[in-house]
């Protein structure tokens, strides 16, 4: 049996039930994240001897008939911005170089206490500020289908990881596509949640209004397992919505989808690669199968809110970054500084309103778009994954600009989606989809999403490295 | 794309006098998304509303899941 083969919800049956050891699944993905990871420049540091102490010890303690949760043994990685009480976190960034974290994040937290091993910390864009995954002082990380292309961004090492089979899940952020770009880059299933609803408590902020922590992973089957334990209300961070906790995984469902999805009309996709229309194609005519309605919806709206999504991003980010700016300029890469210097400009009055708007320009959203339908489904990124030579090196330009067309206006409505492999362009390079809901609609995102993968094996295939 | 140093003064008023401007292009992206939020509020913002509006629209739809999750079971 192939360890690294397995997907998060196989693994962690497996670890329970004692079939496969923790410190066995442990030592190989902290040995895939040293050798593959490395040279895909995916992990910024692995923490060997605590992981395999943890592991031991979940080994030890499932002998004695101790299961700590539906994580128990199971080795994860995460975006390098999760804090975690006495390790360095540093986002990406020179300037957070040296930071220490004082604190667990609410996540980290959870995941510990569901039994996950938590065995590093992985590549990001700086500060979570690039959407191709570049990052000037770390360098690229390398698309594991082909390591000459993006892997997207900012959760880069996060997706590049799973695609790789180094670890079965991991937990990024997105903050306008942050982990649906690099999910859908890299062939892998990837959630931004609702805003509020999971913590955002040691995470370290691009923009607060904006971040959502989300996890990526092979399958939606995956993906619910990671949100049935991380999300939720959490007394640490008093913005998590008292939304009632459900059950993702119970959700999943294994029938024909009887509800209606709204797809794009012509005049909507303009600029959209004729690869990537045929694979939404394919995947439209895979929902009729299913017994889904497909119906044509209108978000004529996005390109006006997603400068909004942009005007909140630049502001909040500049602000919170303003002190090191005047400083240490020096330690931010060009292209960050560039973006954080946009926000400076930016007078209040665009901020406030900006952020004023948003509760009835949401409002609106969801009752005008999803009146007729139940799900969205839309592009994820509206082009074949870029080679790194395409690249401007963060700097504003085409891949960079048009990338995030059809994710960043998701965070400013606070809407849940997730991005699903649905498929491979000429280049070799996998190709996703976006399922879109209402608020708080993460189960039939995740139903819609595991019962396109019950027919379908987009997610089960792997890069020639691995 | 404009990229010519924003005004000293609004530079002072961040801090940043003194700072090495990196000329990317940033004046231009600026003042672009300044006129089309400001578009936007000209059509879209009135008195009434609030930042606080969206927080209250996700409590509702939260509340809507919630009463949906209860009819379900």
């Amino acid at each position: 049996m192939q360890i690294l083969d397995l997907d998060l919800t196989e693994l962690a049956a497996l670890i329970a039930t004692g079939e496969i050891s923790s410190r066995e699944a442990t030592k190989r993905s902290l040995d895939a994240l040293e050798t593959i990871g490395r040279d895909l420049n995916c992990t910024v540091s692995t923490y060997a001897d605590e992981a395999m102490a943890s592991a031991a010890k979940a080994d030890q303690d499932l002998s004695r008939g101790l299961n700590h949760g539906r994580l128990h043994g199971v080795p994860m990685a995460h975006k390098d911005l999760f804090e975690v009480a006495g390790r360095l976190v540093a986002a990406g960034s020179k300037v957070r170089r040296d930071h220490r974290a004082t604190r667990t994040a609410s996540t980290m937290r959870r995941l510990a206490e569901a039994g996950a091993i938590h065995i590093g910390a992985l590549h990001m864009s700086e500060f979570a500020l690039s959407p191709t995954g570049y990052n000037g002082h770390l360098g690229y990380c390398r698309n594991p289908w082909n390591r000459d292309f993006i892997t997207g961004g900012s959760s880069s090492g996060s997706a590049a990881a799973v695609a790789a089979r180094l670890i079965p899940g991991s937990l990024g952020s997105d903050t306008g596509g942050s982990v649906r770009i690099p999910a859908g880059a890299c062939g892998i299933t990837g959630v931004k949640p609702t805003y509020s609803l999971i913590a955002k408590d040691g995470v370290t902020p691009l923009s607060p209004s904006l971040d959502c922590v989300g996890p990526l992973a092979r399958t939606a089957a995956d993906c619910a397992l990671l949100l049935d334990v991380i999300a939720g209300p959490d007394a640490s961070d008093p913005l998590t919505s008292h939304a009632p906790r459900v059950s993702y995984t119970a959700a999943l469902g294994n029938g024909g989808l009887d509800l209606s999805i709204g797809v794009l009309p012509r005049r909507d996709l303009e600029g959209v690669d004729h690869e990537v229309l045929a694979i939404l194609q394919d995947g439209i005519a895979n929902f009729q199968n299913l017994g889904a309605k497909i119906v044509e919806a209108d978000i004529s709206s996005f390109e006006v809110i997603n400068e909004l999504n942009r005007a909140v991003l630049v502001i909040e980010a500049a602000a919170l970054h303003r002190r090191q700016l005047v400083d240490n300029p020096q330690d931010f890469s060009p292209h960050v500084r560039g973006r954080l210097e946009t926000g400076l400009y930016l007078p209040a009055t665009r901020y406030f309103e900006a952020m004023s708007m948003r509760g009835k320009l949401a409002a609106r959203f969801v009752e005008q778009t999803f009146a007729s339908v139940d799900l969205l489904l839309l592009p994820c990124i509206p082009f074949p994954v870029p080679p790194i030579s395409m690249e401007t090196d963060g700097v504003s330009g085409t891949v960079t600009d048009d990338i995030v067309k059809f994710t960043r206006a998701i965070n400013y409505l606070g809407i849940p989606a997730a991005s699903v492999p649905a498929g491979f362009t000429a280049n070799g390079l996998p190709a996703s989809f976006q399922l879109v809901g209402r608020h708080f609609d993460e189960t039939r995102i995740l139903a819609v999403a595991h019962a396109y993968q019950q027919t379908t094996d987009w997610h089960r295939r792997r890069p020639a490295i691995v | 794309m404009n990229t010519e140093r924003p005004d000293d003064a609004l530079l002072a008023m961040q801090g940043l006098e003194n700072a090495e401007w990196t000329g990317q292009g940033i004046a231009g992206l600026a003042y672009r998304t300044n006129d089309r939020v400001r578009a936007i509020a000209d059509l879209e913002m009135d008195l009434a509303l609030s930042p606080a509006d969206f927080m209250i629209v996700l409590d509702a739809s939260a509340r809507r899941a919630e009463a949906d999750a209860d009819s379900r079971s």
